[in-house]
């Protein structure tokens, strides 16, 4: 995505007219805004992202394409939002779906989810955390940054709100940005989008108080009320006592103005950047078989998909331990070749592995504990693009079987380079690349896992082919060979390939078979 | 149920079910590939291989097939094998090692017979796979080959279960069955049923037998397909599977 193109969009939304820094009000006593001298030690900083429309956000790319977001509202489809090229065409907020579809025929919709905005909104709050340490996500719309904290590794908060409102472009999303030393005030900043930041909050009743209402985060029915009762900046709300405010609009409108102005303190719970996924159940009653225990595990693996997909991760592994109540826990270890994200794969590799669990005793509670990730192969479909009909992945079919017969029996060969027969040879990992080798001698197709002695009835039905080859290697690591190796064939077309070791018996070794 | 219905019930096969020609793998003998309906291998079939003897070149056998799919980067699978699969010797056929899978299931436990099928299933129906090759046991019945057809039908993958060689007189749903066996002159292939072609009998001369320098490179030289008429006499030991072959050659004779 390119920024040019949210410029685009946040020039096109009708609701949030740019409004000049120049315009506001002065507060006479404000000259140093960027002095920390000023700030009490201690107080926040706040930066506010507004990101209304994450959705939409999403759907665009580098074509120029009108896009918008619908929503089902009073029983019809309306636009939610839309795209700068959508609204250049005619199209505007709360239009309905089908008028909309009669201007732009071209146009791409996808439904308002508030589950993906919220998502979406919890990957950007991760992102944001490379800025600061604490970063509070403020549904629906709103990623709060503290940087008062981090002004030092940036110079300035000027600095540092311009590279995160580049980075944010360069990811993909539109927002705007507002500085303030309380959340909501730092919200409504954004909102209306007041590019000057404010530092003191002696200062945020000043520049407030030209602001419409409309940008408050008051319930729709207060908006309201404001609008008829003839307010429309918030200074006039200001004059208002709150003893009155709260007789008209009850304590929620008084208590934000009071979060807003910093005159009540408004906590925040920092988002965490968690690096583990863990979830416990206990269950209400005791499971004897592993059938209903697959039921029971079908929530929290569906959330570990969601965490995973929400940190654009896959899953290596994943530890289920099945709680007993008086013998120790069933640890169940489920290891996936590729790391995955999806909850169908995910369930299909813990059923299996579940039914091949015995249960000791009932289970009285599950723990599922996920903290080894890596990036998922995006290429991964690429490596077996010619096969006819793609059902499942090449990791899928592993890991299922892996999961019944153990990782030791799927394997890959691979040639070693050195004499030794039995070691010219070794199990790989499937999936892990070999080099192509040159030429070998001429080799058996199997190799038996241990010499086999000619019995004297094979003896007698079998007869010399070609010339012997001698193979005396290994004497540097003590398990030298010296052996002279014949092919044989039997009466009955089998041809063996065996040997003699020198120096010591006659006897003769049946070691490979050409098959 | 209607004709149309009842055709393509799975249970059922027609006796000249053509081939579009276009799922198909060579089996690198042309005389091999002219006998057969597909000119190859049967993809989305189950091909049984009944050996008389291991050793006698009934692996060699695919090695063309399995060099040419494992070099376009298409996947096989070899499912319990007898022995170690010697990668010198594979490397030496020319296979891509990095794309044949090997699973091996513990051995010589209750479950194990059980594991290998079911391994060769899951590869089959996957349809990621274009190969699997099972080493069957004696313990295979008929009902576990249906279900390997029938896998195979599903992810339009080549199948092939070696089995001994007693399972040639019972049935089986495979789309082709082959008896190996040696023979003065190499490996003689009675096809003792080929769906949608004729049987035929062919000898595959391994190059030991013939030229004693051994290059160590397998080169199959061709078959020496035998007369159409003659193919089933051609067939030395008295095979059970002779006398339903000949009332099969002139049911469709006439």
């Amino acid at each position: 995505m390119k920024p040019e193109q949210n410029n685009n969009k946040a020039s096109s939304k009708s609701t949030h007219k740019q409004q000049s820094s120049t315009e506001q009000t002065r507060p006479p006593s404000g000259k140093s805004k960027q002095s920390t001298s000023a700030r009490p030690k201690g107080n926040h900083l706040w930066a506010s992202l507004y990101l209304p429309d994450l959705l939409l956000d999403t759907m665009q790319n580098s074509e120029e394409i009108p896009v918008a977001v619908i929503e089902r509202k009073n029983n019809r489809q309306q636009i939610r939002s839309c795209n700068h090229h959508a609204h250049e065409a005619g199209i505007f907020m709360g239009m309905a779906l089908n008028s909309a579809y009669a201007i732009l025929p071209a146009l791409t919709v996808v439904e308002y989810n508030a589950e993906q905005e919220a998502i979406l909104l919890r990957q950007v709050g991760e992102w944001a955390m490379q800025f600061s340490s604490i970063v509070c996500l403020h549904p629906p719309n709103h990623v709060l940054i503290e940087i008062a904290g981090s002004k030092r590794l940036f110079e300035s908060f000027e600095i540092l709100a311009a590279l995160i409102q580049q980075e944010l472009a360069t990811l993909g999303y539109s927002g705007l940005m507002g500085i303030a030393p309380t959340p909501l005030a730092a919200n409504l900043l954004a909102r209306a989008n007041i590019r000057r930041g404010i530092v003191q909050v002696q200062k945020l009743p000043y520049v407030l108080s030209e602001l419409s209402v409309s940008y408050l985060e008051l319930a729709p029915d207060t908006l309201e009320g404001l609008r008829r009762s003839g307010m429309r900046k918030i200074g006039n709300l200001l004059t208002v006592s709150p003893a009155s405010l709260t007789r008209r609009f009850g304590p929620a409108c008084v208590k934000y103005l009071d979060c807003l102005l910093g005159r009540h303190p408004d906590p925040r719970t920092p988002l965490r950047l968690t690096d583990f996924f863990e979830r416990s159940l206990d269950l209400p009653l005791e499971v004897h078989d592993t059938n209903a225990l697959q039921f029971a595990t079908q929530r929290m693996i569906n959330e570990l998909a969601a965490f995973l997909v929400a940190h654009d991760n896959g899953v290596n592994m994943f530890t289920l331990t099945l709680r007993h109540e008086k013998l120790d826990d069933t640890q169940l270890q489920l290891r996936f070749l590729q790391a995955t994200s999806q909850a169908r794969h995910l369930h299909r590799v813990l059923s299996e592995q579940l039914a091949q669990t015995t249960l000791p005793a009932p289970v009285s509670g599950l723990h599922l504990l996920a903290d080894t990730f890596s990036e998922i192969e995006r290429d991964a479909a690429d490596l077996f693009v010619k096969s006819r009909r793609q059902q499942n992945s090449f990791g899928e079919v592993i890991d299922k079987l892996c999961s019944r017969l153990g990782h030791d029996a799927l394997y890959t060969l691979s040639t070693v380079d050195d004499h030794r027969p039995e070691k010219a040879w070794k199990k790989s990992a499937p999936e892990s690349r070999q080099d192509r080798d040159s030429n070998w001698p001429d080799r058996p197709l199997w190799l038996l896992q241990q010499p086999r002695p000619v019995t004297p009835a094979l003896w007698q039905r079998l007869s010399l082919e070609g010339d012997a080859e001698r193979i005396e290697t290994g004497w540097w690591d003590n398990t030298d060979v010296r052996r002279d190796y014949y092919l044989y064939r039997d009466d009955r077309g089998t041809r063996y390939w065996a040997y003699r070791q020198r120096g010591k018996s006659n006897e003769l070794f049946i070691h490979g078979i050409f098959s | 149920m209607n004709l149309e219905a009842l055709l393509k019930h799975p249970g059922l096969w027609k006796g000249r079910q053509q081939h579009d020609g276009k799922e198909t793998i060579s089996t690198g003998y042309p005389a091999l590939d002219a006998v057969l309906p597909a000119h190859g291998w049967p993809l989305g079939a189950l091909t049984e291989l009944m050996v008389a003897h291991e050793g006698i070149g009934e692996f060699s056998l695919l090695l063309p097939s399995l060099d040419a799919l494992t070099r376009q980067q298409q996947w096989v699978a070899l499912v319990a094998p007898p022995h170690i699969p010697y990668a010198p010797a594979l490397i030496n056929a020319g296979i891509s090692l990095e794309r044949m899978l090997i699973v091996d299931p513990e051995k010589d436990t209750t479950e194990s017979d059980k594991n290998a099928f079911w391994a060769t299933e899951q590869l089959l129906r996957s349809g990621v796979f274009s190969a699997v090759i099972l080493w069957a046991t004696k313990n295979s019945n008929e009902r576990q080959q249906r279900r390997l057809q029938l896998a195979a039908e599903h992810g339009k993958a080549w199948a092939v279960c070696y089995r001994p060689q007693q399972t040639a007189k019972t049935s089986s749903p495979a789309g082709l069955r082959m008896v190996l066996q040696h023979s003065d002159h190499g490996m003689q292939i009675d096809i003792i049923k080929n769906r949608g072609g004729r049987l035929h009998s062919l000898t595959h001369t391994t190059p030991s037998a013939t030229s004693p320098d051994n290059t160590g490179q397998i080169t199959p030289l061709p078959e020496k397909p035998h007369t159409e008429k003659n193919a089933a006499k051609n067939i030395k030991t008295p095979l059970c599977s002779i006398s339903p072959l000949k009332t099969y050659e002139t049911r469709t004779k006439q």
